[in-house]
């Protein structure tokens, strides 16, 4: 093992690595600091250079390039109230409130210590769960793949935000497009209206980019101009009063780093549902829950924990089971198979050096965190200031060539438009996008796999259920989709009960 | 403008036919088993299904009044979006014959000037970004992008 770490570690220190590492922690930083641009939509926009490096850098460049993105859209929920991606939400009007108290280095500086410690929490537990699960995931057929890529995209659509229906849509949107091309069990084409260029599918890349770039660039292009006023900072003062903070808060720390980690893990549930539930978590068990939303440091120590924690956490199911944690996962097992790697149990055998990688640049990214973050927030008011109308033109031409690149096809440049027309519909009207990434990434293995175990036991159903893993994930599936129902029934009981009494 | 649940839903269910629709024609595996066909339709069944739900859901809370809402009518946005569109059809057209650097100068420098940023500066940063994108695409990752009839 010492073996692998040694060769991980000497390809992280390449000058060439460390170069890759430094740019794409200040491309997260400035990404996350810019409201209304998503560490998402930076991943999708990072994939197409990290396509043309080798698999080490390319990994290295998006855990940092996410880790620190996810910080950095802290600062402008601080500093004007708006959240500068959608994982720093939840604590917005508590952050916005510190500063108008005059606490703006507070904030920012438990925005940042919190976020560091989160994010490291979130690291050991991926290198703690991810072998032990990969030794487990060596059990698994068809079968089991079949039913965990079943529950992972119910995941999805349950621990979405707003109206499930929306979020079934969304789903079966993504499965739909994932059944375009050349079918698995004949070889038959489908859905390709004689196109060649869609015998091979969708391609990933440009529909990525498209749902998470270009209908971003749509949504600020048609949102009305906000001139914001910026708070000011002085960043020397940030470091002031963590030590106490930290050991004050030592169980809402550990609690929120836990649960974040564990939102990261679940498939479809990222950092931004993990800093909802956790400020509702620490709202329940704090000790002046009124205070909360009218600028209480407790909901950034929680929540600017679990965001951070939960970004390791979803790398965990996308290593062992190719089945991603969060949209920007979903991403990167696109670019693993891109790369050549088929990422499942087999990659911690064949290529360990990869998955020690991922840890390490965890590490390295969190701590880098420090020094960075500190910067970020020294020259927050320039960031954040850049102008809307400059910026939205280069994102769409990097979106341009991004689509391009990837296969030097037009089509693909297509591609990226409708999907970005539909991603602004989409998100017009309330429906999730990421269940449909979901769906996308994950259509062709539930396919694969319920049609390859039909075809091997020639339809016998029992089969899913007679195996004992498979049952039980069986049975997991069936209690996410009856969920919904049974919540239901519990709260119209509660309810009776109370009219009742 | 924004449609409103109940015309969502309706939707949903159209595009769950038109999938079915379009499996007419998939081959049956051996032995008469369901091959290509089984789960577009399964996806198309629940499209229809979840569909059903969302409309009537939405017809029985809301009636079939405000099917569109028109929302606040502004201009510039409609017209950014469309610019925005624009751009990207105007790229897919002009990228192989005028070349990377001149087809992203065009883009950007419109594309700016319609945003509000003046000439100048439209044109300068322009050419900053498209020569730089070129640097980083053709000789630091070595991928080249199209040249152009013009040769640049």
């Amino acid at each position: 093992m010492s073996g692998y770490i040694t060769h991980a570690l000497s390809i992280l220190a390449d000058p060439y690595v460390l170069f890759v590492i430094t740019l794409s922690s200040f491309y997260g930083l400035f990404i996350g600091a810019i409201p209304g641009l998503t560490a998402t939509m930076a991943t999708a926009l990072l994939v197409p250079i990290t396509f043309f490096m080798d698999p080490l850098p390319a990994l290295a460049a998006i855990v940092t390039m996410e880790a620190m993105a996810i910080f950095s859209g802290d600062i402008p929920a601080a500093l004007v109230r708006i959240p500068g991606t959608p994982s720093s939400a939840a604590y917005t009007q508590d952050s916005y409130e510190l500063t108008k108290k005059g606490h703006a280095e507070l904030a920012l500086g438990v925005d940042l210590v919190f976020s560091v410690i989160g994010g490291l929490m979130g690291a050991v537990a991926l290198i703690i769960a991810a072998p032990l699960l990969a030794e487990f995931a060596m059990k698994f057929t068809t079968f089991e793949y079949f039913w965990l890529a079943t529950l992972g995209l119910s995941a999805s659509v349950i621990v979405s935000r707003g109206s499930l229906i929306k979020g079934a849509f969304s789903l079966l949107f993504g499965l739909a497009l994932s059944t375009v091309g050349v079918d698995i069990t004949l070889g038959f084409p489908r859905f390709t209206f004689g196109n060649v260029e869609l015998l091979n599918g969708i391609n990933f890349i440009p529909a990525m980019i498209g749902l998470f770039g270009v209908s971003e660039v749509l949504r600020n292009v048609t949102g009305k101009q906000l001139a914001y006023p910026i708070a000011r900072v002085k960043a020397s003062k940030i470091w002031t009063g963590m030590w106490t903070l930290m050991k004050r808060y030592k169980v809402n720390l550990v609690r929120s780093g836990v649960i974040g980690t564990i939102i990261g893990i679940l498939p479809g549930a990222g950092a931004d549902i993990a800093a909802w539930i956790t400020y509702a978590v620490a709202k329940k068990f704090s000790k002046e829950p009124e205070k909360f939303g009218k600028g209480h440091i407790e909901p950034l120590i929680d929540a600017g924990t679990a965001n951070n924690s939960a970004l390791a956490g979803a790398w965990v199911p996308a290593l062992v089971f190719g089945i991603p944690g969060d949209s920007i996962t979903a991403i990167v097992i696109g670019v693993l198979f891109m790369q050549g790697l088929r990422p499942g149990p087999m990659i911690f055998e064949t290529r360990p050096e990869i998955v020690y990688a991922v840890y390490i640049t965890f590490i390295i990214a969190n701590l880098l965190m420090i020094p960075f973050g500190y910067l970020a927030i020294k020259f927050s008011s320039n960031m954040i200031r850049v102008p809307r109308n400059i910026l939205m033109p280069l994102i769409l031409m990097c979106s341009l060539v991004g689509a391009f690149a990837i296969n030097n096809s037009l089509f693909d440049v297509g591609v990226m438009l409708v999907m970005g027309i539909i991603g602004f519909f989409m998100e017009k009207h309330d429906i999730p996008v990421a269940p449909a990434v979901l769906g996308l990434v994950l259509g062709p293995i539930v396919e694969e796999n319920f049609m390859v175990s039909m075809i091997k036991t020639e339809w016998d159903f029992t089969q899913f259920f007679s195996r004992p893993i498979s049952a039980v994930l069986c049975v997991l599936a069936l209690l996410v989709w009856f969920f919904p129902v049974i919540m239901g029934f519990l709260q119209k009981g509660l309810q009776n009960s109370k009219k009742a009494s | 403008m924004k449609i409103s649940d109940s015309l969502l839903g309706l939707g949903a269910i159209a595009f769950g036919v038109l999938i079915i629709s379009l499996t007419h024609n998939f081959p049956s595996l051996e032995g008469g088993y369901p091959g290509p066909a089984l789960f577009p339709r399964i996806l198309g069944g629940l499209f229809i299904l979840f569909g059903g739900i969302l409309s009537f859901q939405s017809i029985k809370k809301h009636g079939l009044a405000n099917l569109v809402q028109k929302g606040e009518t502004y201009w510039p946005a409609f017209t950014n979006y469309l610019s925005v569109g624009a751009a990207v059809i105007a790229y897919m057209v002009l990228v192989e014959v005028l070349g990377f650097v001149l087809t992203a100068f065009l883009i950007l420098t419109l594309l700016m000037k319609k945003m509000g940023v003046s000439l100048l500066k439209s044109t300068l940063i322009a050419i900053a970004t498209s020569l730089s994108i070129n640097l980083l695409f053709g000789k630091f990752l070595l991928v080249p992008l199209p040249w152009g009839i013009l040769g640049w």
